[in-house]
């Protein structure tokens, strides 16, 4: 009787709801390209939803007459009117607008609509189009203009959130983590802006779907390729070119793929300077290149298959051959040689296969299966060959240090809307790592000597993520996302595990204005040990262990966010707390391979607050934002600075950015960027005093060296952990840029500079010995540097 | 061949362009300029280990900027230095004739509390205080074992430190010996070398663990905490070179042994970090990448170090060998 009661109950629900789901994909009508976040409303009953990922949304209203639109940045508007009968698809195929047309061009989900706060999407356009260093367009360092974001020392593509370290920064491409995003030591990040189709920043209230770091999230989607018609675009600049191709396979057009590559060329224009100076002795140079490549398949309507694939490498190298002739005790003359080589080495191999699947309207799940590798490595080896009791002797002798991470990944994750009041997503997620942290070994056939291995301990690690959020109303001014992630992470035969409660709520004070508050707690399993404040290649990835435990964070932060005339603008306050922070204890250094990495780190805690201001423009013939961020950061380890807190190197009382692009006609557009930050906090004595000369000098004799323990040497004192501030950073960039239609399609060029009014910005501090004492000295990088960039596109 | 020389002229001139460039950007990366340093205040410096076998001195000197010559960094002279023994004044320290040595014949006990306050014109009055820990540990040591290192001759000597102590204490270990000096005198014209005795000067013997990952790691002073001890105990086999003593084989014709001291020390929880930290930071100077490291410091309104500690010493014989 019971079962029956509540079958009835069920059927009268069903009944009584007559709900109908229309669903599909949002896709660019010419090249196919998915739109991630498009927005679809009907205007009818006010309700609406966003695309996922990849391109795919489901709307589930009553049965009626549907009013939709669709808006998505850059792309003029489509309305359609629907007949809700029964369950529908509907892929809309959206037309870019040109961004001088501002009538017809809108933006995505307004900004106080969405309960998610600390969320910022970058148009991939605006990235391409603002004025870089030496004409290379670069993701991260456009990341680094956003308020909450800084950057690391001048030219670096490190990224620092909210007062968080490098590592704590979750950097997806196409859902896998990248490790090292540098290239040439941080002055280019590993990204190709051609093959890029969206970025998306979360610095704080995470949703539930995301885990492992604790600072941000960078969301990087690679294109799928043109699914219309073949096409290609690239560059000539300084000091790299760049290719992509992209377009369908197949006259069904079920298949379309990208390939995209780029390499720099200094190598090539210093080969030559080198071989010269060392008269053909040497040989030497430094390149980086990175490869993308992905295609994807549709299946059927409901099935979509992806493959997408990173490869890049850095190397530096230097060969040497030389051969000198002398006398061997017979009185005849021989000649012996030295070869030798020594390089640098550095890259990241990603991998991802992605199988999407529409079980019903609602429900929408991906599979994913990824792989990543980075690895570091520097090496050097020489060879003696020389004659010897009528023999030819090679002594061979081989250094390497290799470092690096690897992982295994499958994951599934499923988007179910049941109602437009509801948009529901969970997922599982197993993750194998093998971390190196640092292997150095001595190969030789040298007599006397042996082969050495040390710090060969590998560890190996599971993690495992899972994760249920909720998107929802609770009434038409009140949204909440709330969600929980599940974490755990064996390693050593010990087991982490956090449960980590997430919420965002957003609630409408009017049209346009919204209040919005959010509370995250992150936990991440890996740490980054880094020496100085350069993202150097050396920096070493090694996992929580029994001794070092994960990294823990919470955040809360609350804001406000409007909408008025085509600009977003929103201000937030932030709090977020660390702990299980490590970093290298007094005296360490990477270089000393006589520890283990755990023997030479501390553990501490930080904290971080502010506020930031955003006023952004995306759309319209004049586009850009102003940022700004008042933030105090702080580390505390029991064993460093006598257990007393200190500013963390990065912590920047002030940051500005100012960033802007002016399209003046079809042809001409100038864009501009000025940064301003507080000077980078570094350790600068201040004082010198004698130590304690505990050794008994005894009498001075002539003609003697004495080697005892450092008897009266100088101490130099400093009173805390960066204590000194470095010179304020200021810098201002131009770019310009001039398009012109061809028969064959668009070609541009750009001419701009770094840097436009020569400021001496400071990259590091160091003290110099003279014959007058010592001197304070900064280094500066990079002058007024200019830069020009030749761009097709067909 | 002209035309194809044509075609690719521009070319040239986009190589000539990038290498003026490249050229630029890199000249650029040498760019630097000397930074004004803030004003640094003198203070006092203060420099005094103490112990119960000996009297108590202290060495005072002043700090000086980081930057320049270091000119300021002397030794100070007429300075009123008192002494105090729980809160009792015990000693008003006079100066030696080497300027900035300030003397007293106070002798200090273990388990007493000293402090200091020095006062000097132009300077900031500093005060400073420590202990002389009890002297609650047994040493004991076996004969040092010669064998043949991988490069040199080397010796094996196996130690046991008993601490039952339930708090955290501080131990340091030091080896050393003493040579007889000469100051060698030359006669070119009688082509004739002259020594003449001057005294005895002291030598700390390097060594490590054995067991130790990297042979090259030896130290000259081992400090370590009660932390690890088993049950109080800590036993310990330790490896030092022959090498450590080849000045004073060759300095020592006479002698067929050499007297090597063990010293044990227990140490107050300053001098421990005073000593560690003193030896990150002198260690670390010039390394790349090294983390900086802080001295520590007790001196109140000042730098340096006043600090005790008990000590045993223990002796052994090596014996030369003919090589």
């Amino acid at each position: 009787m019971k079962k029956l009661t509540f079958l009835l109950l069920l059927a009268s629900f069903c009944t009584k709801a007559q709900n109908f789901t229309l669903n599909g994909y949002v896709r660019d009508s010419e090249t196919g390209e998915n739109l991630i976040g498009a927005t679809l409303i009907d205007q009818n009953s006010s309700q609406g939803t966003i695309s996922n990922t990849f391109g795919f949304y489901s709307l589930t209203l009553p049965k009626g007459l549907l009013s939709l639109k669709v808006t998505y940045v850059g792309y003029a508007p489509q309305e359609y009117i629907v007949d809700l009968t029964e369950n529908q698809q509907l892929n809309v195929n959206l037309i870019a607008g040109s961004t001088l047309e501002e009538v017809v061009v809108t933006a995505d989900e307004n900004i106080e609509q969405s309960p998610q706060m600390s969320t910022i999407d970058v148009p991939v356009a605006q990235i391409k189009a603002l004025p870089v260093l030496m004409g290379e367009s670069d993701i991260l360092k456009t990341i680094q203009l956003l308020p909450g974001v800084q950057s690391g020392t001048e030219g670096s593509s490190g990224v620092y959130v909210r007062g968080g370290g490098a590592d704590q920064n979750l950097i997806i491409f196409d859902g896998v983590p990248v490790y090292n995003v540098s290239h040439l030591f941080g002055f280019f990040s590993v990204f190709n802006s051609d093959a890029i189709n969206r970025v998306n920043v979360v610095k704080g209230g995470f949703p539930a779907r995301y885990g492992g770091r604790l600072s941000s999230v960078i969301d990087i989607s690679m294109k799928e390729g043109n699914n219309q018609e073949f096409k290609g675009e690239g560059s000539i600049g300084l000091i790299s070119s760049k290719l992509t191709l992209e377009g369908p396979i197949g006259k069904d057009k079920k298949t379309s793929f990208i390939v995209s590559g780029r390499r720099t060329y200094i190598d090539l224009l210093t080969r030559p300077i080198i071989h010269a100076a060392s008269n053909g002795e040497n040989k030497g140079g430094y390149y980086f290149y990175d490869f993308n490549a992905k295609i994807n398949h549709k299946l059927s309507e409901k099935d979509r298959l992806y493959l997408s694939f990173y490869n890049g490498r850095d190397k530096g190298f230097s060969k040497y051959k030389s051969d000198y002739r002398y006398n061997l005790e017979d009185g005849t003359t021989t000649t012996a040689y030295d070869i030798g080589d020594a390089g640098i080495g550095w890259g990241n191999n990603i991998a991802a296969l992605r199988w999407n699947h529409v079980f019903t309207p609602r429900l929408f799940a991906n599979v994913t299966g990824t792989f990543s590798k980075y690895e570091f490595k520097v090496f050097g080896g020489n060879e003696s060959i020389y004659p010897e009791d009528g023999k030819t002797i090679h002594n061979k002798e081989y250094v390497e240090y290799v470092s690096g991470i690897r992982d295994w990944s499958a994951k599934i994750d499923f988007d179910y809307l049941p109602s437009p009041r509801h948009s529901v997503k969970t997922g599982l997620a197993l993750t194998y790592h093998k971390f190196n942290p640092g292997v150095l070994g001595y190969d030789t056939n040298v007599e006397g000597e042996n082969d050495t291995i040390i710090g060969a301990t590998q560890t190996r690690s599971l993690e495992l993520a899972s994760y249920i959020e909720d998107d929802f109303s609770l009434s038409n001014n009140l949204r909440v996302n709330a969600g929980l992630h599940y974490s755990g992470f064996l390693v050593n035969n010990k087991y982490y595990n956090s449960l980590q409660p997430r919420i965002s709520v957003r609630y409408l004070l009017s049209k346009n204005l919204s209040l919005k508050g959010s509370y995250a707690t992150m936990t991440q399993y890996v740490h980054l040990l880094t020496n100085g404040s350069i993202g150097l290649p050396t920096d070493l990835w090694v996992p929580a262990t029994d001794k070092i435990a994960p990294q823990r964070s919470w955040q809360a932060a609350i804001g406000v966010a409007r909408t008025f005339n085509r600009y977003e603008m929103s201000v937030e306050g932030y709090y977020k707390e660390m702990n299980n922070q490590i970093t290298y204890d007094e005296g360490a250094s990477y270089y000393d391979q006589s520890a283990d990495w755990q023997e030479k780190v501390v553990v501490g805690q930080g904290n971080s607050y502010g506020l930031e201001f955003l006023l952004q423009k995306k759309t319209g013939r004049f586009s850009g934002w102003v940022g700004y961020t008042l933030s105090k950061t702080n580390r505390q380890y029991d064993d460093l600075n006598f257990g007393k807190r200190f500013p963390y190197k990065f912590d920047r009382r002030h940051d500005i950015s100012i960033v802007s692009v002016f399209d003046v006609n079809e042809r001409f557009s100038i864009s501009g960027t000025w940064v301003f930050g507080t000077g980078n906090a570094v350790t600068i004595p201040q004082s010198v005093y004698r130590s304690h000369d505990e050794t008994d000098p005894g009498p001075q004799a002539y003609d003697y060296y004495y080697d005892y323990d450092y008897p009266g040497s100088n101490v130099e004192y400093f009173d805390s952990r960066n204590n000194y501030r470095m010179r304020n950073y200021h810098r201002l960039d131009l770019g310009l840029t001039w398009t012109k239609e061809k028969k064959w399609g668009t070609r541009s060029w750009s001419l701009g500079a770094y840097n436009v009014y020569n400021r001496l910005n400071p990259f590091y501090m160091d003290v110099q010995e003279t014959r007058t004492g010592r001197k304070l000295v900064q280094y500066s990088l990079f002058p007024a540097l200019p830069y020009f960039k030749y761009s097709f596109k067909f | 061949m002209k035309k194809l020389q044509n075609k690719f002229s521009p070319l040239k001139k986009v190589q000539h362009f990038t290498m003026i460039m490249v050229c630029f950007a890199m000249i650029g990366c040498s760019l630097k300029e000397e930074i004004p340093v803030p004003d640094f205040p003198p203070s006092l410096v203060v420099n005094c280990f103490f112990t119960t076998d000996s009297t108590l001195s202290i060495d005072l000197s002043r700090n000086d900027y980081f930057v320049g010559l270091q000119e300021n960094l002397k030794a100070i002279s007429d300075a009123k230095v008192v002494l105090y023994d729980d809160d009792d004044e015990v000693a008003i320290m006079e100066e030696d004739t080497t300027a900035g040595l300030y003397h007293s014949n106070f002798k200090p006990l273990s388990g007493h509390k000293y402090s200091l306050k020095v006062e000097k014109e132009g300077f900031e009055t500093v005060y400073a205080s420590s202990v002389i820990p009890e002297n609650n540990f047994s040493f004991s040591m076996g004969e040092p074992e010669p064998f043949q290192g991988e490069y040199q001759k080397e010796y094996k000597l196996t130690y046991e430190l008993h601490d039952t102590g339930i708090e955290r204490v501080f131990y340091e270990l030091q080896m050393y010996y003493y040579q007889d000096l000469y100051n060698r005198y030359r006669d070119w014209e009688n082509d004739t070398t002259y020594w003449e005795y001057v005294g005895k000067r002291k030598y700390f013997v390097a060594f490590t663990e054995e067991g130790s990952e990297l042979t090259g790691s030896h130290a000259n002073q081992y400090f370590f905490t009660n932390e690890l001890f088993d049950e109080g105990l800590k036993k310990e086999t330790i490896r030092f070179s022959s090498y450590s003593f080849s000045s004073g084989w060759s300095d020592s014709p006479s002698s067929d042994t050499i007297t090597v001291y063990m010293e044990v020390r227990r140490l107050t929880e300053e001098l421990y970090n005073y000593k560690r930290s003193l030896k990150d930071q002198l260690d670390g100077n010039g390394q790349l990448f090294a983390e900086p490291v802080q001295v520590f410091n007790n001196i109140e309104n000042g730098y340096g170090i006043f600090a005790g500690y008990n000590k045993e010493v223990f002796t052994f014989e090596i014996i030369k060998e003919e090589d």
